[in-house]
């Protein structure tokens, strides 16, 4: 099962947002045995911190499954918010709405198929909020820049400063 | 600070009713193939019309016209190329009552489009000309003034000493300078230029200063689409950064004003969401 997420995992490590819990929920329907095991894995290194089984997710065999294997699970009841969204981005949409009033709240759980795409939410808001710092980056990271496309010859323009008392050029260049 | 109050904003023929916490939404099409925020790129004039009739079926209220990228690896499409590509659709819009912006730098593509009826230029550069006042004070359009400190289509982050006062110092500057070209203020649009020559971590300070901004009175735009800054928080690639977009909305939509984004329906979603998550927490 291939996640959304999968190249933003291999690109670099995060660590979740601290606050509200983010639950993984299994698809409805359509995965087999064998696959469920590495689904549920793929959403814990999204940043869920178990699968939330029961009766608005999997059944009792999924969950034997899961724990034989070593995901930790829990049960419906545990979770505030259970929304299956991934592949509908109005409906991902509707769930960050609802979660973002509880970001804060690490008393409550939020179970989600779009794990990933949650705790990136979080993690915007996170900063944002002054709850976690600013992490180190790479101004020339190819991987969170924009690329010429192809036929467009890339021409890099150097900068000029139009006007200003307070900016200048990083490093002090003129 | 006291809390934003509603700003009524006046752009030709349309008026825009801004409420803190109901920021409308600005569609972006753009009409060149160079735009590096675009995952499809629309040819024809009927793909185009298609795709901004889809936005506003969607909860768009106006629709913000890009003629010329501001990639920062390639050259500026010709003015006349400009013109002829946007003018046709600003019309087909106008036909339907649509409003339309036009995000641009250069006056001859302004003056162009205001004919064509178009009520709002986006200028993308600052006010860098001030021609572009003029021509918004002659047809009674509203004008955005966007904070930068480098030219269109050019590549920098700069070491601003403190990013929110120099943004202060440029709103200051520019709209005194556009009200002297007969631009009645109201009819200002601010936007703090997120990511326009600025460190994703200027970006993230200038996000905690909105109710500074805000406190001029004036409605801010808030471009919120796939934004490096958010991107260097989440790891996320520019062509996928909708929860990134959604979580910078959500950071500026308390004050009145306007968010520009490719994700029209999903920020729609997002805010009559949240709408409804606000009035049923109240």
């Amino acid at each position: 099962v291939e996640h959304s997420s999968a190249a933003v995992r291999t690109h670099r490590s995060r660590s979740v947002a601290p606050g509200l819990e983010i639950l993984g929920l299994l698809p409805e329907a359509g995965v087999d045995a064998d696959a469920l095991v590495a689904h549920a894995e793929g959403l814990l290194a999204d940043g869920a911190t178990a699968i939330l089984v029961g009766a608005d997710a999997r059944g009792d065999g999924p969950a034997a499954l899961l724990e034989a294997a070593g995901v930790p699970v829990r049960r419906a009841s545990s979770a505030r918010i259970v929304r299956h969204c991934v592949g509908d981005e109005k409906a991902l949409a509707r769930l960050l709405a609802q979660v973002e009033p509880l970001r804060a709240r690490s008393d409550l759980s939020v179970a989600t198929d779009a794990v990933a795409e949650t705790v990136r939410f979080l993690a915007v808001l996170a900063v944002l909020d002054g709850r976690v710092g600013m992490p180190d980056y790479d101004l020339d990271d190819p991987h969170l820049k924009w690329h010429a496309k192809p036929g467009v010859r890339a021409i890099p323009n150097a900068p000029t400063i139009v006007t200003s008392p307070a900016a200048r050029p990083a490093g002090g260049a003129a | 600070m006291r809390p934003a109050a509603t700003v009524v904003l006046s752009a030709a023929q349309h008026t825009f009713v801004l409420p803190p916490e109901r920021p409308a939404v600005m569609g972006i099409i753009n009409t060149n193939p160079g735009s590096f925020s675009d995952t499809v790129h629309l040819a024809s004039l009927d793909q185009q019309l298609e795709r901004a009739m889809a936005f506003v079926a969607e909860g768009a209220t106006i629709i913000d016209v890009g003629t010329d990228s501001g990639v920062t690896y390639g050259a500026s499409v010709p003015l006349d190329q400009q013109v002829a590509a946007a003018v046709p659709l600003v019309e087909a819009l106008v036909a339907e009552g649509v409003p339309v912006s036009i995000d641009t730098p250069y006056a001859v593509v302004a003056e162009a489009t205001l004919a064509a009826g178009a009520c709002m230029i986006n200028d993308v550069s600052g006010l860098a000309d001030l021609r572009i006042a003029e021509l918004c004070a002659a047809h009674a359009a509203a004008l955005v003034i966007l904070h930068t400190r480098v030219g269109h289509k050019q590549e920098a982050f700069l070491d601003f000493t403190d990013v929110v006062a120099d943004i202060e110092d440029l709103f200051e500057e520019r709209t005194a300078l556009a009200v002297a070209q007969g631009l009645d203020r109201a009819r200002v649009v601010l936007d703090p230029g997120l990511g326009y020559s600025k460190h994703p971590s200027d970006d993230v300070r200038l996000l905690k200063a909105y109710d500074v901004f805000a406190a001029r009175g004036l409605a801010i735009l808030t471009g919120a689409s796939r934004k490096f800054y958010a991107g260097v928080i989440t790891g996320a690639p520019p062509t996928d950064r909708l929860p990134e977009t959604l979580a910078t909305v959500a950071a500026v939509r308390r004050v009145p004003g306007f968010v520009r984004v490719h994700d029209v329906g999903a920020v729609r979603a997002f805010l009559d969401a949240s709408s409804v998550t606000v009035t049923a927490s109240a």
